[in-house]
């Protein structure tokens, strides 16, 4: 398995906390990387990778101007995106599972939840980056597959049965 | 916050140094993003770091000391022990119930352990340190533990969306 490289990987940051800012950026800097670059919000973001691509974005949901799923949808449906395929991963506080059910939809790559925890955050990076599930489109959806992946045989009890012929 | 990193506390092993200032700019952290009333999953998640990275950085101290041959290993393991269950007691206190947690008491108090624990306990190891540096040729730079485990982690199927 090739490992990730931190210390070779650009990350993008957005976020409206400083203090979460700060924190991504240290957890981020402990495990190598060095090329990392924030935004306060999905306009300010844009606008840094219309500048140079980076190669995972970490988003925030819920900030003033465009928001998460704004962004996310930005980059994985405006016909203008740089990189429709960009890796995301939300980083929210949000417990509202609309919200969150919403920011899947949109075409995030993974979601982890606040509050953070170091090994948390860099596991989810590290999964998109090495292991990345397949994009699929639909009518109305454009991103990596929302399957959940099998976590073993199935134990409850069996309720569907062979069409009759 | 009264102890916070100054160029005195070095005690001239690179990574250790790194370490020390990392986990002072967190505690300040969390003494104000505590006293700015930030929402408690900000202040949450600098705890959570706080705490991983009181482990990582004892790990990574007490296994320079080993492979240096430090002889009071085993003491200053034992203070390190008795920090952890402090931290992680304070953690585990505040996912019940934030608002009970006095967090810039907390925040003192670890940046007054920590000069303490450096003036006091970590300064004995430089000598030994200097004298086997050939052995330390492997540590890594890196604080946050073991990164193949990480990414071992990262190769698991059985991960589920939060919802």
């Amino acid at each position: 398995m090739a490992g990730v490289d931190w210390r070779q990987l650009s990350i993008l940051v957005v976020e409206d906390n400083r203090y979460m800012v700060a924190l991504i950026t240290t957890i981020l800097r402990s495990a190598g990387s060095r090329d990392i670059r924030t935004a306060f919000n999905g306009e300010g973001a844009l606008e840094l990778l219309k500048q140079r691509p980076v190669d995972v974005t970490l988003l925030d949901i819920l900030m003033e101007g465009m928001d998460g799923i704004g962004f996310t949808l930005a980059v994985r449906r405006d016909p203008a995106s740089i990189d429709p395929f960009l890796p995301i991963v939300a980083v929210t506080g949000c417990s509202d599972v609309v919200t969150i059910r919403r920011t899947i939809d949109a075409g995030v790559n993974a979601v982890v939840l606040k509050p953070l925890a170091p090994k948390t955050l860099l596991t989810h990076v590290a999964r998109v980056l090495l292991a990345p599930r397949p994009f699929v489109r639909t009518k109305s959806f454009f991103g990596p597959n929302r399957r959940r992946p099998a976590v073993g045989p199935f134990k409850g009890q069996e309720r569907r049965r062979p069409v009759a012929s | 916050m009264a102890n916070s990193w100054n160029d005195g506390l070095r005690v001239g092993v690179a990574q250790v140094d790194a370490d020390h200032q990392l986990l002072f700019q967190l505690m300040a952290d969390l003494g104000s993003a505590h006293s700015e009333k930030e929402e408690a999953v900000v202040v949450g998640s600098v705890l959570n770091t706080l705490v991983s990275y009181t482990h990582y950085h004892f790990d990574r101290e007490e296994r320079i000391m080993g492979l240096c041959g430090f002889p009071l290993l085993e003491p200053h393991r034992e203070l390190h022990r008795q920090l952890r269950d402090r931290v992680v007691a304070v953690s585990r206190d505040y996912q019940v119930s934030p608002g009970d947690v006095d967090m810039q008491g907390l925040a003192s108090f670890l940046a007054d352990w920590l000069v303490t624990h450096i003036q006091g306990e970590d300064v004995k190891i430089k000598p030994y340190v200097l004298a086997n540096l050939d052995k330390l040729g492997t540590e890594d730079d890196s604080i946050v533990g073991d990164m193949d485990e990480i990414e071992r982690d990262a190769m698991n199927e059985d991960w589920q969306w939060p919802v």
